[in-house]
């Protein structure tokens, strides 16, 4: 996997499965159902993602450098997923961009509850 | 399959959806996960959850593989489609598809050409296999129609003459036959039909006599009111079941009543919108059948008048109850006093009602399939020419690395897409002639003029266009791909003495399309000249110059004597209007079938009889033999004192003597009918039973002395020295003027009724002649387009040959001479191909043998004239050439 030397700013805005799950990996490294389940728990309850839809965007993912995939361990069908370090400064860049559109919606009072959660 | 095992199926299956290199990367992950959300998820939510989580991951698994594939594409190539080995064969289906349409779009008067031609096929074919899905394979409109069949009663000495049924031996099968649910009789002579007396002028009505069984046979009830019970089926019950359509326009109700030939009736029902009756078709009123029971008279053995429909027990098959059947006719063989032995046969109704059709049918089908072939054949000929324009392109693509499969599954993907055009286009034509085709059959073919749209018939279409793709499209690809490349390439598309191999398979499309027009060729000339004789056979009567009516008596008001009076009072009425030379009647007019088939013999004395046959019973009344032209061979006709105080006296057909009397003299000996011996008083000749001019036994009676035995419902015969403008006007005068209430029914030419009893023939014949013609200009089209084709190629040849001084009239020599050449070949097999094809219209072909030589030899002059008009044009181009140009192009 080439180590892209981009700047981090070209990959945003991600769309929200693909930082969702830069975040799920950040964490820990991953299998699939794994990644899901994760996201799930942070966020509604229930696993409902599509197969072909999560291994699409890890497949992007991949492409993009953002995340590799590990060897399969020997009797194994699944595999795990980590973050790559640009994976990080991606997610990390993308959570900045949120939150300075967060700040907006604070400033301009539009935030249920005035952005206390 | 579990729910489980096919979700995965299902998915597995949409998964190939994705490209090739996603898929050997995440399939098995994908299923594993897939799997591990239905278990760990699943099972608390439910099954509508797993459901719809399995239609989701579908619809995510097929819209990810196809954005994955156009994003590949998009960063892959550019422009045209050359094969790289990578690549799968779904990953470039698409490619080929979109090259192959803008193919076509940059050739659209080829395309347009190819699709015209397979239109004519496939609209050929649509039309024709629409009648055939109509006819032959929907089933019959009842309930259960599996289970319904027809009874026919045999003589044991002629097993293939189906006759109708004597009453006794329905009594006893409805009785004692244990297969059928029920039994029921029809009467057979419906067409007389009766006179409906209501608000205005009385109207012809057409009645069926049906017994109780009728209704529970096939299933029906009526709409509102009730059918009839066994107690009306006996002699004197005055109820009857209307048609909805009659009920509607004549606005009778349930227990309303109804004049029907002058006595009135209680209307028991009202019959279901658009009933129809299995044998005769639409009907507007239902009568009950009186049949007897019990005590038969000897006579009535041999009388044969009943239609006998049958709904078989469930689970019970046709071939046990033909055993029943037959053992049934084994125990009346024991008690009838008629010596023949007699037995039954039981034949699926569906196949009794289709069955005069389906050799029609399944004529045509083989012609329009021969057609279609044609037109594939044409195609086939016109991608090969056009392919050897393309071969360049082809040759390009080959040398980029196109494996040879692409090359051949692109120009499939062309061919089938036209050849789905032409089907389309083929589909709607074949729609309107459908509607044609209808209007132009006999009633028989199609009894109720719908010929429905409907699944059958679209994936008819569907079938047909892929086969018809596959056949013109794979040959020429096969053929343009096996040149080597570099040939091709080296060649840069001069034309030269290349494509010997090329040439010749063009050679063979051309002459398998004269063979196949041959054929059908062949087919229409043997209609032709068979109808012709058809037309000539000798009727054994005269047809032309003679108007004939029917007048029904209702029995009400005129009992025996009253119909001999009124018969006697019209006859002297209609006698004088002028321009009529001899007026007579008869109980059923000749061509037009049999009827009242009643076992004759001859009586040698009180119970002592001759041999038994079956005869057909006419009731004639004035000088019907004369009228009709039927020659006195022996003694005389019946003239005053043949009345009912006369001892009965019969006069019989030749057929009938020659029968009985084969070596004596018929005239002064007796012969019993129905159980009392008639003195026979003169033979005349026969009077064809059908248009074929088929002869069989009559007996006839005069109406004067045989009038009690029934209404008979008699067909006036007008013959006239020369037509007589008006003439129906004053017969209906004349009638008016003896009984006002009386309706003149079916007043026609008597040639009218031979020619409905061609109908079926002319139909044939016309349908397979227009295929055949339209075959034949496919393939002068065929001839013309190889010729041109190579002329044009040979422009060079030709201008050199010229310009060293060949004439004009060698050159077109050459041309013309492979015309030839090639038809003399297609001749040779064709006639060989078309003996061996012979048997099939044998059913249709009448008076002419099926290898009947004139019919070739006429074929074999047409075709070869058509073919050699078809060379001229491109041989007259080949003397245009200008040898100049034809070097300058060089």
């Amino acid at each position: 996997m080439t180590k892209p030397t981009m700047d981090p700013q070209a990959f945003l805005p991600l769309k929200p499965l693909e930082f969702s799950i830069l975040l799920a990996l950040a964490e820990d490294d991953l299998h699939g159902y794994g990644i899901a389940k994760r996201i799930a728990d942070r966020d509604v309850g229930g696993v409902d993602l599509a197969p072909g839809n999560l291994y699409a965007v890890l497949d992007r993912l991949i492409g993009l450098g953002l995340i590799e995939s590990m060897q399969r361990k020997p009797g194994e069908r699944r595999r795990e997923y980590r973050i790559t370090r640009f994976g990080r400064v991606v997610a990390g860049a993308e959570a900045d961009r949120l939150r300075v559109l967060v700040g907006t919606a604070r400033r301009l009072e539009i935030l249920p509850h005035g952005g206390e959660v | 399959m579990s729910g489980r095992v096919f979700g995965e199926s299902l998915l597995r299956l949409v998964m190939r959806l994705h490209p090739r290199r996603f898929r050997m990367e995440y399939a098995d992950e994908m299923l594993e996960y897939y799997r591990t959300v239905l278990r760990r998820e699943g099972n608390a939510r439910g099954p509508w959850w797993r459901f719809a989580f399995l239609i989701r991951s579908v619809r995510a698994a097929a819209g990810q593989g196809l954005s994955q594939r156009l994003e590949a594409r998009r960063e892959g190539m550019g422009g045209i489609a050359v094969g790289s080995s990578g690549s799968s064969f779904l990953d470039t289906l698409g490619l080929d598809f979109r090259y192959a349409v803008r193919s076509i779009l940059r050739r659209r008067r080829f395309a347009s050409g190819v699709v015209l031609v397979l239109a004519l096929g496939m609209g050929a074919n649509t039309a024709v296999f629409g009648v055939l899905n109509a006819v032959l394979l929907r089933p019959l409109p009842y309930p259960d129609p599996d289970r319904l069949v027809r009874v026919y009663q045999v003589r044991e000495d002629a097993p293939d003459e189906f006759n109708y049924v004597s009453a006794p031996a329905f009594a006893d099968l409805r009785d004692n036959a244990r297969t059928f649910a029920s039994v029921a009789a029809m009467y057979t002579y419906a067409e007389t039909g009766a006179d409906l007396t209501g608000a205005g002028d009385p109207i012809r009505v057409r009645t069926l006599g049906v017994t109780a069984g009728y209704f529970p046979v096939l299933g029906i009830g009526v709409a509102n009111g009730r059918t009839f019970g066994p107690e009306q089926a006996v002699a004197g019950s005055h109820v009857v079941v209307v048609s909805a359509g009659l009920a509607e326009s004549q606005g009778l109700s349930v227990g309303g009543s109804v004049v029907l030939d002058g006595t009135a009736a209680e209307v028991l029902g009202v019959l279901p919108a658009g009933f129809e009756d299995p044998i005769v078709g639409r009907i507007d009123l239902l009568v009950p059948l009186a049949v007897g029971n019990g005590e038969w008279e000897d006579w009535q053995w041999g009388n044969h008048y009943l239609t006998i429909l049958g709904r078989l027990e469930p689970d019970v098959t046709i071939e046990s109850s033909k055993v029943d059947v037959e053992r049934r006719f084994a125990a009346m063989n024991d008690v009838s006093p008629v010596e023949d032995r007699e037995d039954g046969r039981v034949v699926p109704l569906h196949e009794d009602v289709v069955g005069s059709s389906d050799v029609l049918l399944v004529l045509l089908m083989g012609a329009v399939g021969f057609l279609l072939l044609i037109a594939c054949v044409n195609v086939a000929g016109l991608f090969l020419a056009r392919g050897a324009a393309r071969e360049q392109e082809l040759a390009v693509r080959s040398a980029l690395g196109s494996p040879r499969w692409r090359v051949i599954r692109q120009l499939l993907i062309e061919s089938l897409l036209l050849s789905f055009t032409g089907a389309f286009v083929g589909l709607v034509v074949g729609r309107a002639l459908s509607g044609s085709l209808v209007r132009l059959a006999p009633s028989e073919l199609v009894r109720d003029g719908r010929v429905p749209f409907d699944l059958t018939v679209f994936g008819f279409g569907l079938l047909m266009a892929t086969a018809a793709g596959i056949v013109f499209g794979l040959v020429p690809a096969l053929s343009l791909t096996r040149r080597r490349i570099e040939q091709s390439l080296r060649q840069s598309g001069r034309s030269g003495a290349q494509g010997e191999r090329e040439r010749r398979s063009r050679d063979v499309l051309v002459v398998a399309q004269l063979v196949l027009s041959f054929v059908l060729l062949v087919g229409a000339g043997l209609l032709i000249r068979s109808f012709e004789r058809l037309r000539s056979a000798d009727l054994g009567f005269r047809t032309e110059n003679v108007i004939t009516f029917e007048v029904n008596l209702p029995s009400s008001r005129y009992d025996a004597d009253a119909r001999i009076r009124f018969h006697e009072q019209l006859h002297d009425r209609l006698a004088a209007i002028p321009g009529v030379r001899t007026v007579a009647a008869v109980s059923h007019l000749p061509v037009t079938g049999r009827a009242l088939s009643w076992g004759v013999r001859e009586f040698l004395g009180e119970g002592v009889d001759g041999q038994n046959v079956q005869a057909d019973q006419r009731t004639v009344q004035g000088d019907y033999f004369t009228a009709a032209r039927i020659p006195v061979i022996a003694g005389r006709t019946f003239d005053e004192t043949d009345d009912a105080s006369a001892p009965p006296r019969v006069v019989i057909s030749r057929a009938l003597a020659e029968r009985l009397f084969p070596d004596g003299d018929a005239v002064g000996r007796s012969l019993r009918v129905i159980g009392d011996p008639h003195e026979i008083i003169g033979v005349v000749g026969d009077a064809a039973v059908d248009a074929r001019g088929d002869m069989i036994p009559v007996v006839y009676h005069s109406h004067r002395q045989f009038a009690d035995n029934r209404n008979w419902s008699m067909r006036q015969i007008v013959a006239l020295d020369a037509p007589v403008p008006g003439l129906i006007d004053g017969a209906r005068a004349a009638l008016a003027s003896i009984d006002p209430a009386l309706v003149l029914y079916r007043p026609e030419r008597l040639e009218n009724v031979v020619l409905r009893d061609t109908a079926r023939d002319r139909f044939a014949t016309l349908v397979l002649s227009a295929f055949a013609t339209v075959a034949m200009l496919l393939a002068a089209v065929g001839v013309y387009g190889v010729l041109a084709c190579s002329v044009s190629r040979r422009r060079h040849e030709f201008g050199v040959r010229m310009a060293l001084g060949a004439r004009a009239a060698d050159v077109r020599r050459m041309v013309v001479g492979r015309g030839v050449r090639l038809t003399v070949a297609a001749t040779g097999l064709g006639i060989v191909f078309a003996a061996g094809l012979s048997s099939l219209p044998s059913a249709f072909v009448f008076g002419v043998g099926v290898r009947d030589p004139i019919t070739y030899i006429a074929a074999c002059i047409l075709i070869g004239t058509v073919a050699v008009l078809a060379s001229l044009m491109p041989a007259v181009a080949a003397t245009r050439v200008d040898p100049v140009s034809a070097f300058r192009s060089d």
